[in-house]
């Protein structure tokens, strides 16, 4: 088996477990070695199937090479470049580590022919990711990686089961356009579903990559997300059901993003708002729609991991990113200014910036094909969503000052922002080399006079009402406060009714055990210890570990299979 | 440049991409965007429709920091 049989997944994970081994000067250049090495594998690529394996019976395609699989495989690198240059400051391996594999695990999905080797790779993506939550300081940070965690493995939990379901009904594993028409169909687009944060599956996203570290939420921004996205494109492109799904996630983040004090949280909703685009453009099915939501992939994850590492700066030298306690920074930090204005410039969909020639392909696209709600969502969000665009370099760097004097970020971190503002812009200015890399032929040219226009007049007035609130004291000024989102249900009554059956769960178990131990002594000590739940016989074993275990195995399985040929 | 002297500008700004519009050769996609101004009647709108909701929401869903900790 030659290197070209490999999925290059395997090149970064592999690789990602070379980090803690190594001493700590020759760490950072291993960093920026993986992700050259996972383009190298990517260049030596063949288009078709693959690395095809033999497991439990199963035919799996483990390298399924396309124009779609090396889009996405050739930005979650990029990503991972720019995000290892961003964590070169960082002594210890772990988030390194992490991190790297969690992008492995993500490009190696992308790649995945079969639903069981997606499977595999889609609950690395989830085990490698929460430790990047874990890295950000505090309880908080724990608590919000343990419901990351639970929302992830639940999705994994019903990939695995859907897809067993899916080849009980078709007699096939192969991933590839699935038709909503029975249970297993159904579980996987929910499971693409909660990792692509679907309204009401959403609150995952808002709730821990605000508490990951710096570092970690760049990564975190990159990777599972767009690996939904892609998953949706791949098996449920031009279903229906995903275009009022699109524009729930267009339209109700854009309310919280503009009240939250927290400005990676503001972040995290507008993902979840870019999102909805991108989910929009798969409902849609043309393929002028699919190239905008590929396109709209690649140039998302550019921009919006450029706020992040702007905010991440911020975090990383002054201790804080709440609207509340910042301001006037661009004099300590100018040019992580210039990036972070970049990137709200790119991600506001302003002309020469990359936002504008994806996002406007799948406006384009619902226009064209008639969904005229949807384009009304879409235009109010490319209008209204500018405000809160704006607001995170306003409130960081500008508005009133808050006397917090910072050094400029460091230079590792300059240069990953640098890099990735360079994209930015140069998508924004020549999106014909963007274009040449999307799915399907593109005969799409978004400047025109007359759509810059629109585009400008759309963005000015939006501004003109930020600026005439900010200057009346009528914003939403922010305020020291948190917003319930949806996973307040089970954060707040959902817990204290799960509290209030524990409660009495425990009082019953006390008497039985206090009766048992009065009447039956050593017998009873003898039942207890096989029959009382928790006990051997009535253990029960969630289904989620289940999973987890056929995941390791099969993982085990590849791992020797490839270092067997 | 002082904070007056931008918001003047920007003003001024969204006067000229009015004004822009009577000289350009208008390519849209839908009716409702030949109307003179759409663009920026649309944005003017739909940014006031938000600052009204989100403040509505705001008070519905606004809770102190340490709300989940000391539940």
């Amino acid at each position: 088996m030659t290197i070209a049989e490999l999925t290059p997944g395997l090149t970064l994970i592999l690789g990602s477990l070379l980090i803690p081994l190594l001493p700590g000067r020759l760490r950072p250049i291993l960093m920026i070695l993986l992700p050259l090495a996972g383009f190298a594998h990517l260049a030596n690529l063949s288009p078709g199937d693959h690395g095809a394996v033999q497991f439990l019976g199963l035919d799996l395609v483990t390298l399924r090479v396309d124009r779609w699989s090396l889009l996405f495989g050739g930005i979650f690198t990029l990503a991972a470049l720019i995000a290892a240059i961003y964590a070169l400051h960082v002594r210890s391996p772990l988030q390194a580590t992490a991190g790297m594999a969690y992008a492995g695990s993500a490009v190696g999905a992308v790649f995945a022919g079969d639903l069981m080797t997606l499977f595999v790779f889609w609950e690395l993506t989830a085990i490698t990711s929460v430790v990047l939550v874990w890295a950000g300081a505090g309880p908080n940070a724990y608590r919000a990686g343990m419901r990351y965690l639970i929302v992830q493995v639940a999705s994994g939990t019903l990939l695995f089961f859907g897809a067993m379901a899916q080849m009980n009904a078709t007699g096939s594993l192969e991933f590839s356009r699935i038709v909503l028409d029975g249970a297993g169909s159904w579980m996987i687009f929910l499971a693409f579903g909660i990792k692509c944060a679907f309204p009401l599956f959403h609150t995952w996203l808002p709730d821990a990559y605000p508490e990951a570290s710096e570092v970690g939420t760049v990564f975190l921004s990159a990777f599972t997300t767009k690996l939904a996205v892609y998953a949706l494109a791949r098996g449920f492109a031009g279903t229906d059901l995903l275009i009022p799904i699109g524009a729930a996630m267009v339209a109700f983040p854009i309310f919280f993003a503009l009240i939250e004090n927290d400005l990676r949280r503001v972040l995290a909703y507008s993902l979840n708002n870019q999102l909805g685009f991108m989910v929009i453009g798969v409902g849609i099915g043309t393929e002028l729609s699919l190239n905008g939501a590929a396109a709209h992939a690649f140039t998302h994850i550019l921009y919006k991991s450029l706020l992040f590492m702007s905010l991440g700066a911020v975090l990383y030298r002054v201790g804080t990113v709440k609207a509340t306690d910042l301001g006037g920074l661009y004099k300590s930090m100018p040019l992580t200014t210039v990036f972070c204005v970049i990137g709200a410039a790119s991600i506001s969909g302003m002309p020469f910036f990359s936002g504008f020639v994806s996002k406007s392909m799948i406006l384009s696209a619902a226009a064209q094909g008639g969904h005229m709600l949807a384009w009304g969502v879409l235009m109010f969000a490319a209008a209204a969503m500018f405000l809160p665009d704006l607001k995170v370099p306003f409130f960081a760097f500008f508005a009133r000052d808050s006397g917090k004097r910072c050094e400029e970020a460091p230079t590792n971190m300059l240069v990953a922002m640098g890099i990735a503002a360079a994209f930015c812009i140069g998508v924004g200015l020549a999106p014909g080399y963007l274009y040449a890399l999307l799915p399907y032929a593109v005969a799409y040219e978004p400047y025109s006079a007359s759509h810059v226009l629109a585009q400008f007049q759309l963005l000015l007035f939006a501004g003109l009402v930020f600026a005439v609130l900010v200057r009346m004291g009528r914003y939403p000024s922010d305020k020291r406060l948190i917003n319930l989102d949806a996973d307040w249900l089970w954060r707040g009554p959902g817990m204290d009714l799960l509290k209030g059956v524990a409660r009495v769960l425990q009082i019953g178990r006390e008497c039985v055990g206090a009766l048992m131990s009065i009447k039956f002594g050593t017998m009873a000590g003898l039942v207890a210890r096989h029959r009382l739940p928790d006990g051997l016989l009535l253990r029960s074993w969630p289904t989620g570990s289940m999973s987890l275990w056929v995941m390791l195995m099969l993982f085990a399985y590849l791992l020797f299979y490839y270092l067997g040929q | 440049m002082n904070a007056r002297t931008l918001y003047l500008g920007l003003w001024i700004a969204c006067g000229v991409a009015l004004a822009l519009e009577l000289l350009i050769d208008k390519h849209v996609e839908t009716d409702i965007e030949h109307w003179f101004g759409f663009h920026g009647v649309f944005a003017l709108l739909a940014s006031a429709f938000l600052v009204l909701v989100a403040s509505l929401l705001r008070r519905v869903v606004s809770r102190p920091e340490n709300y989940y900790d000391d539940r």
